[in-house]
């Protein structure tokens, strides 16, 4: 403890610790030199023998002062500022190498902090989420209908009432309801919840209480507890609000309690602003009663695994039945993990994506090692002289070492603050290039300590794998041989040098391509053909008042709307339809397995299918390519599938008057075939087919097609006639698009920062190499020079050792950037995968490139002066 | 050239504090010079250990240092004898002492 005041105390008083011991053994060498002049007769050299007599005074002083110091901290200190230095004095290279290492390392860090801080987290907020379990069910029949989903309300009352092995079963689904009256009433996403919720997955709850089995009767006072986030942006984090009521679907909720933080970025919680007890869900009626479906977890018992919870759920689930007849083929009994829910860690999955992109930035990241790697060992060949001084002057190889190290050190740390900077921002972009628009990524992602150190940490190896090489090479010379020696490294050939060039210039050209292929598309969907009415059209959306309509009356309102549409001054409006989905450009809509009358059900395959009126092809300009559209007289048992399904079923035979079948027992006939439209999807467009809809059933849109825009006035007050609880919200397609194409262009984005990086970090690494190669033969060409080579030659000299990995480079590049756009080919938005442009502008580029970083060497070369190069030694 | 043998770690220091325990104050070169001539010039301690060992007693306050004027009217720091360091001198002495038998009974087996 003393010792450690004096230690401070000593660094306060610094300098006049340091004064004092220069002067004291200044005085000692004074004394000793008396001495000597004393006892030996030439006083001349008495200072001298005095000297060296008493040795290095300076190290005298340097180990005294390490008594107080721990010596390696000052050290260290000392090559830091050293290093700062010489990095100052070359701004272009230390720019270059931390914009590079900061790129790499906010996007791996990023890519790091989603997969393992979300994707593979289990729920938070969850009390020893560990023993809570997904429980799922495998859809009937195999082959690609079998898909994996939730419960039907009655299967998961036999779970809960009859599985041993969960201590506690709980049911979950995601219901839109209306919160507040009149006109300020809201559309909010809410969690209906079975009784035993809170208790079960033991989530805290404060103020208040959680919902309880008490409260999950059909007969129960209703009562609602809030999400966080929505208790403070609509409540004011105010806990007076227990007790109070707030009206959702017009049915007065009792606020009982506020659900934890935490447990809002779990993903059942996700988004979600109310918990609601499951009971309420009739409130909502718009749709039929709640059968199917709800997501299953429950918590294991005391002892149960999860495969005994799979294996008792297995022979329950043979008495479920699904909601179209048939029956599963079993249960999947998984994690809470994001990336644990079947179907999430496929080969299309956004996972997948993930890994991919971080596998490729692992390639970058390992480039762009090697690369400064080459960059730092030309700068040492550079210093062999200056090493090779301060080896003979008595410094040890390795407290050289660690002052080379450091400096890669300095340079890697700097790119890895900025590198977090990214880092921090860089997820929430991310994830929507990852999720897109389809799967909306149900986290909330925080950005902490450990993600901190994972990028500081990558940012030591990245120093370690780039600095030690050149740090072990440029200290090897033995003294002598470095002071004599011309400059640069003791000769040794490094084919590795050239391979790493290859690899690098190679991997350019894939991403560089990749890049411009993607933003070539982007730009391409900007003004695609979707190859149906977008501009003019809008849908119209409804909100019937909760608890007033039932079937008969649903009918009844459209039609009326019908009426008073058709009953619009002529040319108000051109045309309108209805349908159960507007056109969103995204997968929207029902799936439904679908196989043909000669196949079996475990051939099915999955269409996407929208229920329209007569008149909805019209609305759209869609045309009929084969058979015929649409008539009022229409039953249900008609389709109209577009060409895409009718090649995919009924490849080089006409499909019209053809049958196919949906699920067990359900066909439809096909009446008529319409033209390829993007009305699902900016890309490739998957088969589809149009059933009449069941009027009544279902609330649909309503889609208008004028040419002088939507009449929203005429259209508010026909509704308000008919029914002024009714509330509308109109979208104009074009507006759907316009999000879509937005969307699409952050992967391109994406795509052109990884391949603008990878063509600096070629463009350096070229570079580096040529400067080196010139540098190392300097003699060679001024004896080249003095004999009378002509300045080309001396460039081709200097240039053509490596030139051959650059040209390498780029034919691997080019194979590599045809077989990496084959595989993006269905994310081009129809361009070809061999679009010249792309190519020629990633040809125009490395070219520049290439000059850029050949020319400053090559001028170099140029300028040798053989009178300076020769005497040289 | 100044000659120090290897001398066992922390002699030179517990040499130091003997040579100080006569209670004057002495300055760096004095102790060496006082270290050499008791020893018959076999101890030619240079200053740079001697300064360093000088550093690590004061680090730890078993000496403490001020600045006066030497014998020959020059600035020079005065090294004493703490308390502390006197008790450590009893220490360190048995120390060594207890070390010494133990290498002479190593180097004569009975």
């Amino acid at each position: 403890m003393r010792n450690l005041l004096r230690r401070v105390w000593y660094v306060i008083r610094q300098r006049q610790f340091e004064r004092d011991l220069a002067e004291e053994i200044e005085f000692h060498r004074a004394m000793a030199q008396q001495e000597l002049e004393r006892n030996s007769v030439p006083g001349a050299s008495a200072e001298d023998a005095a000297r060296r007599a008493i040795g290095n005074t300076t190290l005298a002083r340097e180990d005294s002062r390490g008594v107080w110091i721990w010596p390696w901290l000052e050290s260290l200190w000392q090559d830091a500022a050293y290093a700062l230095r010489n990095l100052r004095r070359q701004p272009g290279f230390t720019a270059v190498v931390v914009l590079v290492l900061a790129t790499v390392i906010g996007l791996h860090t990023t890519l790091v902090t989603v997969i393992a801080g979300v994707v593979l987290r289990p729920w938070p907020g969850v009390q020893d989420a560990h023993r809570v379990v997904a429980v799922y069910l495998l859809g009937p029949a195999g082959g690609s209908a079998g898909f994996a989903g939730g419960l039907p309300l009655a299967a998961y009352r036999t779970v809960a009432e009859r599985a041993k092995s969960l201590s506690g079963v709980v049911a979950t689904r995601a219901e839109e309801v209306l919160v507040g009256t009149g006109d300020s009433a809201r559309s909010t996403e809410a969690l209906l919840v079975t009784g035993h919720f809170f208790d079960v997955l033991g989530i805290g709850v404060a103020p208040g209480r959680g919902i309880g089995p008490d409260d999950d009767r059909p007969s129960a006072q209703p009562v609602a507890v809030l999400a966080y986030d929505y208790w403070h942006s609509h409540f004011g984090g105010d806990p007076g609000v227990i007790g109070t009521n707030v009206r959702v679907n017009d049915v007065p909720f009792t606020i009982v309690g506020v659900a934890s933080r935490d447990f809002s970025s779990a993903e059942p919680a996700y988004g979600k602003q109310l918990f609601l007890p499951m009971t309420a869900a009739p409130l909502k009626p718009n749709d039929p009663p709640l059968t199917c479906c709800v997501d299953v977890a429950g918590r294991l018992a005391a002892g149960a695994t999860r495969e005994q919870v799979r294996a008792e759920l297995d022979l329950l689930s043979r008495e479920f039945v699904l909601p179209d007849g048939m029956r599963p083929r079993g249960v999947i009994v998984t994690g809470t993990e994001f990336a644990a829910r079947p179907g999430r860690a496929d080969s299309v999955g956004p996972l997948a994506a993930a890994s991919a992109i971080s596998a490729g930035l692992l390639l970058v990241w390992l480039v762009a090692c090697a690369n400064i790697g080459n960059l730092l060992l030309a700068r040492a060949a550079a210093r062999v002289k200056e090493i090779g001084i301060r080896l003979s002057l008595g410094a040890s190889r390795r407290r050289l070492i660690r002052q080379l190290l450091t400096e890669g050190f300095v340079l890697a740390l700097s790119g890895g603050a900025i590198g977090i900077g990214i880092a921090y921002k860089l997820p929430f972009v991310l994830l929507h290039v990852l999720g897109g628009a389809a799967a909306a990524f149900p986290f909330r992602i925080t950005v902490d300590g450990v993600v901190l150190v994972y990028a500081l940490l990558l940012a030591g190896v990245s120093a370690a794998v780039f600095g030690l090489a050149p740090a072990l090479f440029a200290t090897r010379s033995d003294v002598a041989a470095a002071l004599n020696e011309r400059e640069g490294l003791p000769a040794s050939k490094f084919p590795l040098r050239g391979l790493l060039l290859a690899v690098q210039v190679a991997l350019s050209v894939v991403l560089l391509v990749s890049a411009g292929l993607l933003m070539r598309g982007a730009q391409r969907a900007g003004t695609f053909d979707p190859g149906f009415a977008v501009n003019d059209v809008t849908a119209v959306s409804f909100e019937l008042p909760p608890g007033a309509y039932d079937d008969a009356r649903k009918r009844a309102f459209f039609a009326d709307l019908s009426d008073a549409l058709r009953g619009l001054p002529a040319n108000t409006i051109d045309a309108f339809g209805f349908a159960t989905w507007e056109p969103t450009f995204i997968r929207r809509g029902y799936q439904t397995p679908i196989h043909l009358p000669d196949q079996t059900l475990a051939q099915a395959k999955m269409v996407t299918n929208v229920d329209v009126s007569p008149d909805y092809l019209n609305v759209l300009r869609i045309p009929i390519v084969a058979g015929r559209n649409f008539e009022a007289s229409d039953a249900r048992l008609v389709a109209i599938i577009n060409e895409t399904m009718a090649r995919q079923f009924w490849p080089n035979e006409n499909p019209v008057g053809k049958t196919f079948l949906i699920g067990r027992a359900d066909s439809r006939e096909v009446v008529g075939v319409m033209r390829d439209a993007h009305t699902h999807s900016m890309a490739v467009v998957p088969p589809l087919f149009y059933q009449p809809l069941r009027e009544g059933r279902v609330v649909p849109r309503l889609l208008i097609r004028s040419s002088r825009g939507v009449p929203s006035a005429e259209l508010k007050r026909i509704v308000a006639r008919s029914d002024p609880r009714v509330r509308i919200q109109t979208t104009p397609l074009s507006a759907h698009l316009e999000a879509r194409v937005a969307e699409s262009k952050w992967g391109p984005m994406l795509g052109a920062v990884l391949g603008g990086f990878a063509l600096a970090l070629a463009t350096v690494g070229m570079f580096g190499v040529f400067a080196y190669a010139v540098r190392q033969r300097t003699r060679e060409i001024g004896i080249r020079m003095a004999l009378g080579a002509q300045p080309s030659a001396v460039v081709r000299l200097v240039l053509a050792g490596h030139s051959r990995a650059v040209a390498a480079g780029l034919v691997a590049g080019l194979f590599g950037a045809v077989a990496s756009s084959v595989v993006l080919r269905n994310r081009l938005h129809g361009l070809s995968p061999f679009d010249p442009v792309a190519y020629l502008g990633v040809a125009v580029l490395l070219a520049a490139a290439g000059f850029a970083a050949s020319y400053v060497p090559a001028r170099r070369a140029v300028r040798v002066d053989p009178v300076v190069a020769l005497r040289y030694e | 050239m100044s000659y120090v043998p290897d001398l066992l770690p922390g002699t030179l220091e517990l040499l130091i504090l003997k040579t100080l325990a006569g209670g004057d104050p002495m300055h760096g070169y004095g102790i060496a010079q006082r270290l050499k001539s008791v020893s018959d010039e076999v101890l030619q301690v240079g200053e740079s250990s001697l300064y360093p060992a000088l550093q690590r007693l004061l680090l730890k306050g078993w000496v403490t240092g001020t600045w006066g004027a030497s014998e020959n009217n020059r600035r020079a720091r005065f090294y004493t004898l703490t308390a502390a360091g006197r008790k450590q001198l009893v220490v360190e002495r048995r120390e060594f002492d207890r070390l010494i038998v133990a290498i002479h009974k190593v180097l004569n087996p009975a």
